[in-house]
């Protein structure tokens, strides 16, 4: 019975909705549905330079104009940090999903096993037969589309799209390079840039409270000093006593205060270090795996581009030669043809041999115009696809610079990468060297700054192939001969100018503090490990974050109290200034000791 | 008698020459078409190839964005946790 009390209701709503319906006409449909403006609907030739602009390189600028604005605050300033901080996140990551997210793509894409399947035919088919490659299928193709939220409703209307090196195909993908890989790039570098700065402040904080302890204890010295000496006067009577005893007690409260804020500022410092470097380490992650993708999904093309360069060079020559045919045998057809021009007794016999060679002539003239007409076509397929990979090195070379490390590949044009902090602090990759080696172990892939792809019009000279390298710049530099072998190699060597640039060697490291102090606490290269960001070895890590992973280690071993007793029954506190001033120590002896063995 | 023997010459001269050319023009042409035209599909092919290999790396940096995003959308909670 209580069921069907709210029935009349529900009935009477729904009477509504009925009416409501019944009132809205065709017109108001029609106003209704039709399509919104913006990327998402707009065909690819209403996009404009400046739409391009807008959605990648206007939010880079204002993100910089931001973090800027973070720096030289006042202390009051500070305070309101937090607000703007989380502020500048949260507008970044609203901006990534309109950029990159598309959920058409994310409701019809095949599982993981079948696109990697299917990308590893692709490639393993390239590197040996590139014939073998297909073109896309038509699911690949609206897909592709869907990804930058270009729809096509048939296989023929996206074809033209499709070609990348046609008239539409290297603006689309230059845009849909830049908004599925700029947006994550700011944001990773703003959320880094974020945390950096509230690790500043830690840091000052830090240090704040170190001298507020330092000051309550140089106080606390004092008094006792006084104490002793109105002891040893006799005049620590029981007013004295009282009124010492009482600002002892103050001094000794405030003391057990700022070892507490220490030990939280400690706490907060090691926080924000650690997040700074975690997101540090995603920027790199993600530079590393896109760069090893490119590398991997390019290595085909690469390959058969140096094939067909010097297949193309080769016939070169050969056209060469035919340009030389033709040209001695008209010289020597017009010193013949002059001398019977003045040869009373010319017969027709010869006068017909002489029609002959001049046809000959005229059809190997016709060949070499054929010739040099197709080898054009050629060299300008050939020039777009060095101009499209040119395009993949700056975007990758843009994701080197992430990780700090060598370019290798030149590349065409100004670059597009968002300014990043000179002051950041040195960073070792983890990443398997793949490009020096392969570079070094293949010369015919030809990677120099290049001029424009040989074609007759261009050079007919019969130097070797040294042109067809791709990282257009349109030979504003010399090519090294050689090719890409003989490229110079950037291999960097060990420098000790500042201790920053130390290699770590946690053996060594360990050692010294044990030398110096293990007996007071006896540290194991073990006991550190668990602090070592995963993923990492030694080496890679800083001096600087291997001294970070050292201290916590040294902060875990300790007792709560802080106090450890050497072998000999000594007392010794720890206090973070204590383990300040021995790492201070140990890096000096550390410094000292690589410096020696470098030398 | 010269000018019988020199066209003679001339005409010796002009079989030399056409043979010449003949023989080096035809060997050449048909190796040089042979060139272009697997040098026109070899190019044709690397567009192709290229194509393919856009498709994959902009397919693997979108995956690459959603698995980021996830992490993003998380370390925002954090932070607002952390002001909160």
């Amino acid at each position: 019975m209580q069921e069907e009390a709210p029935k009349p209701a529900l009935e009477k709503e729904h009477n509504i909705e009925v009416e409501a319906f019944d009132a809205i006409k065709d017109e108001d449909i029609a106003g209704w549905i039709k399509k919104p403006e913006g990327p998402e609907t707009a065909t690819f030739d209403a996009i404009k330079d400046e739409d391009i602009e807008k959605w990648t390189q206007k939010p880079a600028e204002k993100i910089d104009d931001e973090i800027k604005n973070y720096t030289n605050l006042s202390k009051q300033q500070e305070e309101s940090l937090h607000k703007i901080g989380v502020a500048a996140v949260e507008e970044g990551l609203t901006r990534t999903p309109d950029a990159a997210k598309t959920p058409e793509v994310a409701a019809t894409a095949p599982t993981e096993e079948v696109k990697e399947a299917e990308r590893n035919e692709r490639t393993a088919g390239g590197k040996t037969s590139a014939p073998e490659v297909q073109p896309p299928t038509k699911e690949e193709r609206e897909r592709h589309f869907d990804m930058y939220g270009q729809k096509t409703e048939s296989a023929d209307e996206a074809a033209p799209n499709h070609n990348i090196i046609g008239r539409f195909g290297a603006r689309l993908e230059r845009m849909g390079i830049k908004l599925v890989n700029a947006p994550q790039n700011i944001v990773l570098e703003k959320i880094y840039n974020w945390y950096d700065k509230r690790a500043a402040i830690a840091e000052g904080r830090h240090e704040e409270c170190k001298r507020e302890l330092a000051e309550a204890e140089a106080k606390l010295g004092t008094l006792d000093k006084s104490i002793e000496l109105a002891r040893t006067a006799g005049e620590f009577d029981a007013s004295l006593s009282d009124k010492m005893n009482k600002e002892r007690k103050g001094l000794v409260n405030k003391i057990e205060k700022s070892k507490t804020n220490l030990n939280a500022a400690h706490v907060s410092l090691e926080h924000y270090n650690g997040k700074k470097t975690t997101w540090e380490s995603r920027q790199h992650n993600l530079a590393e795996k896109i760069v090893g993708e490119i590398d991997k999904r390019l290595r085909p093309s690469r390959e058969v581009f140096a094939e067909l360069a010097g297949q193309n060079e080769r016939v070169t020559k050969e056209i060469d030669r035919v340009k030389q045919l033709k040209e001695s045998g008209e010289t020597r057809f017009k010193e013949l043809h002059a001398q019977l021009a003045n040869n009373p007794a010319t017969k027709s016999e010869i006068r017909i041999k002489l029609a002959k060679v001049e046809e000959k002539l005229k059809l190997i003239n016709d060949d070499y115009e054929q010739f040099t007409k197709a080898q054009s076509r050629i060299g300008a397929k050939m020039n777009n696809a060095n101009t499209y990979i040119g395009q993949w090195d700056v975007m990758r070379n843009e994701q080197l610079r992430v990780t700090n490390k060598d370019n290798r590949y030149a590349e065409p044009g100004a670059q597009t990468q968002a300014e990043r902090k000179e002051n950041r602090k040195p960073v070792h990759s983890h990443m398997p060297d793949i490009v020096e080696s392969e570079v070094a172990a293949a010369p015919q892939e030809n990677t120099e700054a290049s001029a424009p792809f040989k074609t007759p019009e261009t050079d007919n000279s019969n130097e070797p192939a040294e042109s067809a390298g791709h990282g257009v710049d349109e030979g504003n530099e010399p090519t090294p001969p050689g090719g890409a072998a003989a490229r110079p190699l950037t291999v960097e060597e060990p420098r000790l100018e500042s201790t920053q640039e130390l290699k770590t060697n946690a053996g060594a490291y360990v050692k010294i503090w044990n030398d110096l102090f293990g007996k007071e606490m006896e540290i194991k290269e073990q006991d550190i490990v668990a602090f070592r960001p995963i993923g990492y070895t030694w080496e890679d890590l800083s001096l600087k974050q291997f001294e970070d992973a050292f201290k916590k280690a040294l902060e875990k071993k300790l007792p709560q109290e802080r106090v450890v007793y050497t072998k000999n029954n000594e007392k010794v506190t720890y206090t973070p200034a204590a383990i300040e001033d021995r790492m201070k120590k140990i890096r000096e002896a550390y410094t000292q000791q690589a410096q020696k063995k470098a030398a | 008698m010269d000018t019988e023997q020199d066209t003679q010459a001339i005409e010796a001269e002009l079989d030399a020459l056409l043979d010449t050319l003949t023989k080096e023009s035809e060997g050449a042409r048909a190796s040089i078409q042979t060139q272009l035209h697997a040098l026109e599909a070899g190019a044709d092919m690397l567009e192709s190839q290229l194509t393919a290999s856009a498709h994959d790396i902009a397919q693997f940096m979108e995956e690459q964005s959603k698995e980021l995003d996830v992490l993003i959308d998380e370390e925002q909670k954090k932070i607002a946790a952390e002001e909160a």
